[in-house]
């Protein structure tokens, strides 16, 4: 590249050489984490190469009871038997926060996979989302799968991947959707539409493990506990949809949401598990088409799946209030309170440590969970007059939390994060921070202190006010301690940030 | 057999002398720092998984490798898409307040424009400076993919980026 064209000259000098701000990576954690992944691979993987035929002709076992590795739909009508009763109502039980690692071929997302090209494939091409030629894919073989899972101590998902089976159209993928904002966890196979240069999501379509929802319809994702799984209430328009249910003499229950725009329905097996698919038609103006029959026909054609449900288990939940639905016009609206807000937390800031460099500040909705749910913040870096031992400005993180979809101070003994601001206390992490909770002055103050011998310190400090908004503060430094910045200046530093500004009657619930 | 300590010495001082480099690639290819120690945390939770296994010489290029799949990997959560899909410039995206700082928006906007393959094409071929041959293997796929990925790519970022000056100098 001796000679640059226009476009390339831009690219290079183009490149952002802004300074990086303090590492969050956690080696420590990282590494138990890492340990983890290997043990549970290890288990798995050892487990198929003592018996590899075997797994393998169970998957091919399975294959014969529902879909073949052709990928051909079985001529046998499809039966949909009621699964293994619960000892509890699986509406209000949900699974741990630790995702079972695939250490073996998943027949599940091949059956989902191959199922879902055949019923909805033609039904895409017919409406414009993409062409046939997208269809014109091999799933990979179990074999290929465990070669390279044992080549490269590869889970069964990463080795698709790595197959190169990572573009198609229908690659479902197994999820864990938050519940509550994190303290527990719904499971579902989610596929997406691969088209990485539509602007918007043609097509998501989702298999439910049982547990954690229930077929009535309501506002979807993490805003209910249980969830809804189709809402009757106007979503891609302002108007709602025309809803309808129908119940099948086989026990399946059928539901259809026409938004005009859009399109969206749920089937509810008899097993307890359930299938959801939403397609985006013209919402955004792409012209495509397809009719609530040919989309209904379609979702009966797919089987009722039989999910690992082993880990689903009566939960309580803490109270919390409810994260925000995502909006998009928020951020705007709150413009001029996060400014006020930000402005006086960097006054704060300054007037101990000098003038600053502030970069951005904004109000930001972070995104929870499946990302249909919000933490309303407002937050800005700042850069302090004040060079680290690598002779690297320290930077710092402030963010204000609104209230509602989170909770304060640090996670119980044992929980996962969930939706608490610090991390701190994930159960088998085996981290060496330093987390600490006190009370002063009727405020929660939560602390992490994490160093690699005390060459590489962050800090991250949460104050919790009782009126039920939070400040966090994160920053680290690098090459040693620096006097006068540690956790006993920092976290007088947090209890001293003003309240932010907003509005408190907005954010009350019963 | 390295013993448990000797493998974890190992890892950190790779962890050492690495990160940065995988923590700016990261960055390159979401234009977040956040996200980019996300995605430089799950990579070397995999790295490290696969240690024993990873020939010395050869780390550098597995990790990059990694950092790029679990990069796609995000970009097909929906959550990343609904960002990617807003015209507004996502805040903090670029937070160097030098000259050239709009010169820098524009092509990080530009950038944003791209399939997710696409991007990481540019990035490792104009950013981190890779012959084809070394984006191939950090993408897994063949030399060909990458060629016609950046003429593509290239051909997008030369409609998104006519009419914006070359700073002089440049």
């Amino acid at each position: 590249m001796e000679h640059h064209d226009h476009t390339e000259r831009l690219l290079l000098q183009g490149r952002p050489d802004d300074p990086a701000p303090p590492s969050a990576v956690d080696i420590k954690r990282v590494m138990s984490r890492g340990y983890r992944a290997q043990a549970r691979r290890n288990a798995a993987i050892g487990g198929a190469s003592a018996a590899g035929i075997a797994a393998i002709a169970a998957v091919l076992a399975l294959s014969l009871t529902g879909l073949g590795d052709d990928g051909q739909a079985p001529d046998a009508a499809q039966t949909f038997p009621p699964g293994e009763p619960f000892d509890f109502d699986p509406a209000t039980a949900a699974y741990p926060s630790v995702h079972p690692v695939f250490g073996t071929v998943d027949p599940v997302g091949r059956e989902l996979n191959t199922a879902a090209k055949d019923a909805f494939g033609e039904l895409a091409v017919d409406a414009g989302i993409f062409d046939a030629d997208a269809l014109d894919y091999e799933f990979p073989s179990d074999e290929a799968a465990l070669e390279v899972m044992g080549e490269h101590d590869l889970d069964y998902y990463s080795a698709l991947s790595d197959l190169g089976f990572n573009q198609e159209q229908f690659n479902f993928a197994p999820r864990g959707l938050d519940a509550k904002g994190g303290q527990a966890y719904l499971r579902a196979y989610v596929a997406l539409d691969s088209d990485e240069e539509a602007e918007h999501l043609a097509y998501r379509i989702s298999g439910y493990q049982p547990g954690g929802w229930t077929a009535e319809p309501g506002p979807t994702g993490d805003v209910a506990f249980p969830q809804h799984l189709i809402s009757d209430e106007a979503v891609w328009t302002d108007e709602a949809p025309e809803f309808a249910t129908e119940t099948l003499g086989d026990g399946r229950v059928l539901m259809t949401a026409d938004h005009g725009c859009a399109l969206e329905a749920a089937v509810v097996y008899p097993n307890g598990s359930a299938l959801t698919s939403r397609w985006d038609l013209d919402c955004h103006g792409q012209g495509r088409e397809m009719s609530l029959e040919d989309l209904s026909t379609a979702m009966l054609a797919m089987p009722q799946i039989d999910y690992d449900t082993s880990e689903l288990a009566p939960v309580e939940f803490l109270d919390m209030p409810p994260a925000w639905p995502a909006d998009e016009s928020w951020p705007q609206a709150a413009d001029a309170d996060a400014q006020a807000s930000l402005d006086a937390a960097v006054a704060v800031i300054e007037g101990v440590y000098g003038e600053t460099e502030q970069h951005g500040g904004s109000a930001v909705g972070l995104h929870t969970g499946s990302g249909e749910v919000v933490q309303r913040t407002y937050t800005a870096d700042v850069t302090l007059p004040l060079n680290d031992s690598l002779d690297i400005p320290i930077s710092m993180n402030v963010r204000y939390y609104l209230p509602g979809g989170w909770l304060p101070g640090l996670p119980p003994e044992g929980a996962g994060t969930g939706p608490y601001l610090i991390d701190c206390g994930a159960p088998g992490d085996g981290k060496d921070d330093q987390c600490a909770q006190s009370e002063l002055d009727g405020r929660t103050v939560a602390t992490r202190t994490w160093c690699i011998d005390d060459e590489h310190c962050s800090w991250f400090i949460g104050v919790f006010d009782e009126s039920g908004w939070a400040v966090v503060i994160e920053t680290g430094v690098g090459g040693g301690m620096v006097e006068g910045y540690g956790l006993e200046e920092l976290t007088e530093l947090a209890t001293a940030l003003p309240a932010p500004v907003y509005d408190p009657a907005e954010y009350e619930t019963d | 057999m390295q013993s448990k300590e000797q493998r974890e010495d190992e890892f950190q001082s790779f962890d050492l002398a690495h990160r940065d480099r995988l923590r700016r690639y990261a960055y390159y290819l979401s234009g977040d720092w956040h996200q980019a120690d996300d995605i430089v945390q799950k990579a070397l939770t995999k790295l490290f998984a696969a240690w024993h296994r990873v020939e010395p010489g050869g780390a550098p290029a597995y990790a990059r490798r990694i950092v790029t799949n679990v990069y796609l990997s995000h970009r097909r959560l929906a959550w990343v898409r609904r960002e990617r899909a807003t015209d507004d410039m996502p805040v903090q995206r670029i937070e160097a307040p030098q000259a050239e700082v709009e010169l820098r928006l524009t092509v990080a906007g530009a950038l944003d424009q791209l399939a997710a393959r696409e991007r990481v094409t540019i990035v490792l071929r104009y950013w981190e400076q890779l012959s084809v041959e070394e984006t191939a293997a950090a993408m897994g796929c063949s030399p060909g993919t990458v060629k016609s990925q950046t003429s593509r790519a290239m051909g997008k970022l030369r409609r998104l980026l006519a009419g914006t000056p070359v700073p002089a100098g440049a």
